[in-house]
C-alpha cells in the first residue's frame, strides 16, 4: 500500500473508532474541583442547613453503577470534597456510592440524616423517580450539569458566558425544605 | 457591687458585639468566597480543554455576552478594543487590522491572529484572512463569550496563531431560548478635512442598519436531546462621507494622471460620498445532537474603501462605487465527542470551507491597467480557496482525577487554491487580458501532543509539541511549556514559553500581477515568546500583571525588486517586550474593568532598525457599568485608548514630516434595558465619540516621495476616522 493510502486508511480506522463509542450524555462542563468548592459553600446559604446537619454534615456522592465516566466524576468530586475542612460550615463526612435506586435512596436520606446528595453524570434519566421519592425529604440535592436543572434536583451547575452558574429549582427547594438566602439567589439562575 | 454589675453588663455587651461582628464577618466571608468561585473564568481556548483560566497555559481574557450587550459592542473588533487586554484593532475604513502587544502589521487582514468559532478556524488559507468587524459574519447576539488567548498558540492550532487566538464560543439553546427579532439603526455626521463635522443634515448622514432573526430551541431528535441555535442577519452601512485634500499627481511622462470623472485631471481628492460602504448578509447555526455538533456559516462581505492606499488598493478612480471588495464563505464543521471509558475521550472533527474573494477596481488611467489598453479598465483580482480536513484527537486521563492527562491529535487537510487578475475594458467589459492565473492543490498534515500534569493541588504544568507539514514554508515544530502556581490565597503565578509559526500564504508565495512577482521560496515566519504573570483574586475582583518578551523571525514583507516590481520576502525580524495589566470586578450593581498594554517593538532588517509602522505601543481601555434600580436602564461607559504611533509609510514614505497618527480616545456611552410594560422588548441606545481625526494610514496616491525629486517634499495625508456614531438596537424576544 502506498504511504498516502496507508495514511488515509489509518485516518478512516481511527475515525471509526471514535464514532463507535457513542455515549449520549450531558458532560459536567464546570470543572469538578470548582463544583466541589461550590458544593462546600452551598450549605452556608441554606437557612435550614445547620438544623438539618447538626454537628456533622453527611454528603452522599452518587454515581451510576457500570458507568465509567459517572464513576470518574463522582470520585473526583468526593475526593475534592474530602479535602475540605467542612461543608457549609459543618464538619463533613463524604460517602461515595453507586446509586441504589430512588426508594432506597429516600429511605437512606431519612434514616441516616443525609444533608447533601450530589448526583454524578449519567443519572439524569433517573431524576424523575428520584425527585418523586425525595419530595418532602429534608435534603439538598445537587446535579453535576445543567441538564439536571429541571429534572428534580434543587441545584445544578452550568457554564454560562464562560463562568460557573448555580441553577436553583425553587419549587424543588421548597419541596425539600431548602431555603436559600437572597445573597445566593441573586447570583443564581432560577428555574421552576 | 454596682460597679461590678456595670462591668458585667459591659462584658456581656462586648461579647455580644464581638459575636455579632464575627457572625457578620463570617457571612461576608461566605458571600465573598461564593462570589469568587462564581467569578472564575472557565476557558477552553488555551489547551482545548475546559479549565479555570488561571490554570490555563496562556494569559487569557474572557469577554462575556452580558458585557457585549451592555457596552454596545457590535463586532469582535469592538469587543477586543473596549473589553479585551493585549490585543488591539485599527480601522482604516476598510477591514480592521488586528495586532497586539506592540506588533500590528499593515495589510495583514488577520493573518497573525487565529480566529476560531466553536472550534472551527476561520482564517482561510489563500491569504490567511480573518475578519474581526461585522464582516466576520458572526451575529453578536449568538456569542456566549470570547476568549482572547494571548501569545503564540501554534502548539494546538497550527499556523497563524502568532499573536494569539481569538476563541469565540456561541450560546447553547438554553441561553438563547425562543425566537429573537432584532433591528438596529445607526447614523454618523458628514466629516470634512481634519475630522471636522460639516453636516448633521439627514440627507448628509452616514447610515447603517441591521436586521436579524435568531432562534434557540431545545428539542428531541430521534430520541436524543438536541439543541438548535441559529441567526440570520443583514448589515448595511453607507457612509459617512469624508473630505480628502487634493493631491496633484502626474504620470511618468509628466501628463496629468486621471482619477476618473469625480476629479479634475491630475488631481485626486474631494468629497468621497459613495465609496465607504459595507454589506454583510450572514447566517450562523449550530445543532448539538447527542455527542454530535454541526456548525455552519454562510456569509458574504462587500465593502468599499474611500481612498487609494498602500494596503489594499494602490490604483483606482476617486470615489467610484464600481471599485469594491467582496468575500464569500460557506463553512461547515461536524464534531463528534466520544467517551471510550472514564479515562479516554475522543474527538473527531470533519471540517470544510469554500471561500472566494473578488476585487474589481475601476481605473481611468490606462497606464495603471495590468493589460495594455488606451482606455479605462476594470481590474478584477480573484482569489479562491477550498479546503476539507479531518482532525482526530484522543485524551487520556491516566489516574482518572484529571491531574495527569495526555492529549494526542492528528489533523490532515486538502486545500485547493487559485488566483488570477483579469483586466476588462472599462466601457465594454470585454476581457483584455489575464495575468497571474495560478491554481494549486496541497496536502497539509499535523500531529500534536499535550501533557497536563498537576503534581500538587496548587501546581499545574502543561507541555506540548506540534509538528506541522506544510508544502509552503516547510515543516515546523511548535513547542509550549507553562506552569501555574497557586501561591497565597487568591494568588496565581504563571510562566509560559511558546512558539508559533505562519506559513507564507498562497498570495504571498504565488500571486502575480503587473506589479507583483511570485516568490515560491518563502519560508515560514516564526515567533518565540516568554512571559510571566501574577494574578490576584479577591471576591468578585481580579487583578493581573504580566511581562513578556518576544522574538519574531523571517517576517514576510513586500519588498521592491530591481526591475520596479515587488515581491514578498523574508525580510525582517521584530524584537519586542512589554507589559500588560488588568483589573476587573464588581461592587454591588456597579461593575468595572481596566486594562493597559505597553510595549517596545523594533523591526530589524538589512536596511536598519525602525519603529513598527502603525503598531500601537501603548493602548488599553476602561469601563464602568451600573444597573440602575427599577425601570431605569443600565448605564455603561467604555473607553478605548491608543497612543501616538507612526503611520504605515512613516519609514519609507520620505515625506516632509514623518507622519504619525495622534493618540486617540474612543468614548462610548450606552443605555440598555427592557422597555417598561413590554417585557419582551429591549433596547440599546449608544453613542461613540473619537477624539482623534486620523488613523495611521496614508491616504491617496502619494504614498511615497522620491527624495531626489526637485521641489519641496509633500506632507502625508492620513486617512480619516469616523468620529461620531449613534445607534439604537431593538430586540423582541418571543417564547417558543
Amino acid at each position: 500500500m502506498r504511504p498516502g493510502r496507508r495514511a488515509i486508511a489509518l485516518l478512516l480506522v481511527a475515525s471509526a473508532l471514535t464514532l463507535c463509542c457513542d455515549v449520549a450524555r450531558a458532560d459536567a462542563n464546570v470543572p469538578l474541583q470548582l463544583q466541589a468548592q461550590l458544593v462546600s459553600k452551598l450549605g452556608a446559604f441554606d437557612r435550614n442547613f445547620a438544623a438539618r446537619a447538626g454537628s456533622l454534615s453527611r454528603v452522599l456522592v452518587l454515581y451510576k453503577a457500570g458507568d465509567a465516566d459517572s464513576t470518574r466524576v463522582a470520585t473526583n468530586v468526593a475526593s475534592a470534597l474530602g479535602a475540605f475542612r467542612d461543608v457549609g460550615g459543618v464538619a463533613a463526612q463524604i460517602e461515595l456510592e453507586a446509586f441504589p435506586g430512588a426508594a432506597p435512596l429516600a429511605d437512606r436520606c431519612r434514616s441516616k440524616k443525609v444533608t447533601i446528595v450530589y448526583f454524578s453524570t449519567g443519572l439524569e434519566g433517573d431524576m424523575d423517580a428520584i425527585g418523586k421519592a425525595l419530595a418532602g425529604v429534608d435534603i439538598l440535592t445537587v446535579g453535576a450539569s445543567a441538564s439536571f436543572a429541571d429534572r428534580g434536583v434543587v441545584v445544578a451547575f452550568d457554564l454560562e458566558e464562560g463562568r460557573p452558574k448555580i441553577v436553583v429549582h425553587l419549587a424543588r427547594a421548597r419541596a425539600q425544605n431548602v431555603a436559600f438566602k437572597a445573597e445566593l439567589l441573586k447570583l443564581a439562575r432560577i428555574v421552576g | 457591687m454596682r460597679h461590678r454589675r456595670q462591668t458585667l453588663r459591659l462584658t456581656f455587651a462586648g461579647v455580644a458585639l464581638v459575636s455579632l461582628l464575627h457572625a457578620r464577618s463570617a457571612r461576608a466571608a461566605d458571600d465573598d468566597e461564593l462570589a469568587e468561585l462564581l467569578s472564575e473564568n472557565v476557558v477552553s481556548g488555551a489547551s482545548r480543554t475546559e479549565e479555570i483560566a488561571s490554570d490555563a497555559p496562556a494569559t487569557t481574557t474572557t469577554i462575556r455576552a452580558n458585557d457585549i450587550r451592555r457596552y454596545g459592542i457590535r463586532s469582535i473588533a469592538e469587543a477586543i478594543n473596549f473589553l479585551g487586554m493585549g490585543l488591539i484593532t485599527q480601522d482604516p475604513l476598510h477591514s480592521v487590522e488586528v495586532g497586539g502587544r506592540g506588533v500590528l502589521l499593515t495589510s495583514d487582514f488577520g493573518n497573525h491572529v487565529l480566529l476560531v468559532v466553536d472550534g472551527h478556524v476561520l482564517n482561510e488559507p489563500a491569504d490567511g484572512t480573518a475578519y474581526f468587524e461585522q464582516g466576520a459574519g458572526i451575529p453578536m447576539e449568538l456569542i456566549d463569550h470570547i476568549e482572547l488567548v494571548l501569545g503564540p498558540g501554534s502548539v494546538l492550532y497550527g499556523g497563524s496563531a502568532m499573536l494569539g487566538v481569538v476563541n469565540v464560543v456561541t450560546k447553547g439553546a438554553a441561553s438563547y431560548k425562543g425566537v429573537h427579532v432584532i433591528g438596529e439603526v445607526g447614523a454618523s455626521p458628514q466629516q470634512g478635512i481634519n475630522g471636522a463635522f460639516t453636516s448633521f443634515a439627514p440627507g448628509d448622514l452616514g447610515k447603517s442598519y441591521r436586521l436579524a432573526a435568531g432562534i434557540g430551541h431545545e428539542l428531541t431528535l430521534f430520541g436524543k436531546p438536541a439543541q438548535l441555535t441559529a441567526q440570520a442577519e443583514y448589515f448595511q452601512q453607507d457612509g459617512p462621507s469624508f473630505q480628502f485634500a487634493p493631491q496633484t499627481v502626474t504620470n511618468d511622462d509628466g501628463t496629468p494622471k486621471s482619477f476618473g470623472p469625480r476629479t479634475a485631471p491630475g488631481v485626486w481628492g474631494g468629497r468621497a460620498s459613495s465609496s465607504y460602504t459595507t454589506a454583510v448578509p450572514a447566517l450562523y447555526s449550530r445543532l448539538v445532537w447527542g455527542d454530535v455538533t454541526v456548525s455552519a456559516r454562510v456569509a458574504s462581505y462587500t465593502r468599499r474603501t474611500p481612498y487609494v492606499n498602500g494596503f489594499n488598493q494602490t490604483v483606482g478612480d476617486f470615489d467610484d462605487a464600481r471599485s469594491l471588495e467582496r468575500d464569500r464563505w460557506v463553512s461547515l464543521d461536524v464534531q463528534h465527542r466520544g467517551r471510550l471509558s472514564g479515562k479516554l475521550t475522543t474527538l473527531m472533527r470533519l471540517y470544510g470551507d469554500l471561500y472566494d474573494y473578488r476585487q474589481p477596481i475601476f481605473v481611468s488611467q490606462p497606464s495603471d491597467c495590468s493589460s495594455p489598453t488606451d482606455r479605462s479598465c476594470l481590474q478584477v483580482g480573484n482569489i479562491r480557496s477550498r479546503w476539507l480536513g479531518l482532525e482526530l484527537q484522543a485524551q487520556y486521563d491516566w489516574r482518572g482525577d484529571e491531574r495527569v492527562t495526555t492529549m494526542l491529535g492528528i489533523d490532515g487537510r486538502v486545500r485547493d487554491l487559485g488566483a488570477a487578475t483579469e483586466t476588462q475594458d472599462g466601457e465594454t467589459g470585454r476581457l483584455l487580458g489575464t495575468v497571474g492565473a495560478k491554481s494549486l492543490t496541497e496536502l497539509v498534515g499535523a500531529a500534536y501532543i499535550q501533557q497536563r500534569y498537576s503534581p500538587l493541588a496548587n501546581l499545574h504544568l502543561n507541555g506540548g509539541l506540534r509538528f506541522d507539514h506544510d508544502p509552503r514554508g516547510g515543516d515546523k515544530l511548535s513547542p509550549r511549556a507553562a506552569a501555574s502556581l497557586d501561591t497565597w490565597r487568591g494568588g496565581v503565578l504563571k510562566t509560559i514559553y511558546s512558539e508559533a509559526f505562519r506559513a507564507p500564504t498562497f498570495y504571498e508565495a504565488f500571486f502575480e500581477d503587473s506589479t507583483q512577482r511570485a516568490n515560491p521560496g518563502l519560508h515560514s515566519e516564526v515567533v518565540r515568546s516568554v512571559e510571566a504573570t501574577v494574578e490576584q483574586k479577591a471576591g468578585r475582583h481580579r487583578f493581573l500583571m504580566g511581562a513578556f518578551r518576544t522574538w519574531w523571525q523571517d517576517m514576510i514583507f513586500l519588498q521592491a525588486n530591481d526591475d520596479g516590481t515587488y515581491s514578498y520576502r523574508n525580510a525582517a525580524s521584530i524584537d519586542n517586550y512589554g507589559y500588560n495589566a488588568r483589573a476587573e470586578g464588581a461592587v454591588g450593581d456597579l461593575s468595572y474593568g481596566f486594562s493597559v498594554t505597553g510595549a517596545y517593538s523594533r523591526r530589524r532588517s538589512p536596511d536598519g532598525t525602525s519603529e513598527l509602522p502603525a503598531a500601537p505601543q501603548l493602548f488599553g481601555n476602561a469601563r464602568l457599568a451600573y444597573d440602575l434600580p427599577g425601570v431605569l436602564p443600565t448605564v455603561a461607559i467604555a473607553t478605548s485608548l491608543v497612543g501616538k504611533r507612526p503611520a504605515d509609510r512613516a519609514v519609507d514614505g520620505n515625506f516632509a514630516v514623518t507622519p504619525y497618527a495622534p493618540a486617540e480616545v474612543n468614548l462610548r456611552l450606552t443605555l440598555s434595558d427592557r422597555i417598561p410594560g413590554l417585557r419582551d422588548l429591549s433596547y440599546r441606545l449608544s453613542g461613540t465619540y473619537v477624539t482623534a481625526s486620523h488613523s495611521p494610514y496614508v491616504a491617496g496616491p502619494i504614498q511615497t516621495v522620491d527624495p531626489a525629486a526637485p521641489g519641496p517634499r509633500p506632507f502625508a495625508q492620513l486617512a480619516p476616522i469616523n468620529r461620531l456614531t449613534v445607534f439604537l438596537t431593538l430586540q423582541y424576544d418571543f417564547s417558543l
